[in-house]
């Protein structure tokens, strides 16, 4: 078998073991934390990105040549760059740890970056943590799949 | 296997949540010894260190859980062949949660074969630092990295 059709395989394997049922309550809470991050970014709605992202908030991702993109540089990409038509959350896996929670999410996004077609599927993983009774991302890797 | 571990650990990860020197420290031989297990194929260190609801995300793309990271033994014997020098280090912690995020260059033998950028998650459980998330994502630079081969 092709290293990249099992690969496939088995991450599909692993998502149906694990989302071929419906969210739990959890699961749910944390899908519309981050729709709504997402679509504060699609619609380009600074004031809204700017309360759920922390101010500690790091992101690692292949576009970059290795170094962490930061809250304020994030901000300017998502609001000045990247031009979201639409995305989906096709699944989403959460785990608790006190008031920290941690992501994996396969995601899906329709964009482009400076005109530049940025359409395609990755998986992440981020982390949020309760500050105040608000829940704040403060961290999300990124890793784009191989376009089929 | 060529370890180079960042010695100086950031004092704050951040202006808003200050690691502590010693939850840094603990971090960090935590981030230190799941190298070498994981890259060993410790047994061991997978029953003692590996949290059962452990969730990798290789930067091939492929997503496991814990069973099915140890099993994968193909992947392990490429791994094998690898010296590795770690970079750019960041820790942080959130309660009993640690993320270290970093970068990482691979060797075969002295040849530059690849680089990825890592996150690593580790949770506080019982005063032990178990391994519990990992992500990695070749670094927009980097050459192609051998492929794993099919089972």
């Amino acid at each position: 078998m092709k290293p990249f059709l099992f690969s496939v395989l088995v991450t599909f394997s692993l998502f149906q073991q694990t989302f071929g049922q419906n969210k739990t309550k959890t699961e749910q809470q944390f899908f519309d934390l981050e729709t709504n991050w997402m679509n504060a970014w699609k619609n380009k709605d600074e004031a809204t990105v700017r309360k759920i992202i922390a101010d500690d908030f790091a992101l690692t991702s292949g576009l970059t040549a290795g170094e962490l993109v930061y809250k304020e540089t994030w901000i300017e990409h998502a609001m000045h760059g990247f031009d979201c038509q639409s995305f989906s959350i096709d699944t989403i896996k959460v785990r608790m740890y006190g008031n920290t929670a941690v992501l994996n999410i396969w995601w899906h996004q329709v964009a482009t970056i400076n005109g530049k077609d940025w359409s395609g599927s990755a998986l992440l993983t981020d982390v949020w943590v309760k500050k105040n009774d608000e829940w704040q991302v403060v961290a999300r890797h990124a890793t784009p799949l191989p376009k089929k | 296997m060529l370890m180079t571990m960042i010695c100086i650990v950031s004092c704050s990860a951040s202006a808003q949540t200050p690691v502590s020197g010693s939850t840094a420290k603990e971090l960090e031989e935590a981030e230190s010894k799941m190298f070498v297990g994981i890259l060993h194929h410790n047994a061991d260190y997978f029953k003692d260190y590996v949290a059962s609801d452990y969730i990798t995300i290789n930067a091939d793309g492929i997503m496991a859980d814990k069973e099915q990271t140890y099993a994968d033994s193909s992947r392990f014997k490429i791994l094998n062949d690898f010296s590795w020098k770690l970079s750019d280090k960041k820790i942080r912690a959130y309660g009993d949660v640690g993320i270290i995020t970093g970068r990482a260059r691979i060797y075969m033998k002295d040849d530059f074969a690849a680089e990825f950028l890592y996150t690593a998650i580790f949770v506080k459980d019982h005063q032990k630092w178990m391994f519990t998330g990992w992500q990695g994502t070749m670094s927009k630079d980097s050459p192609k990295p051998p492929s794993i081969p099919s089972k």
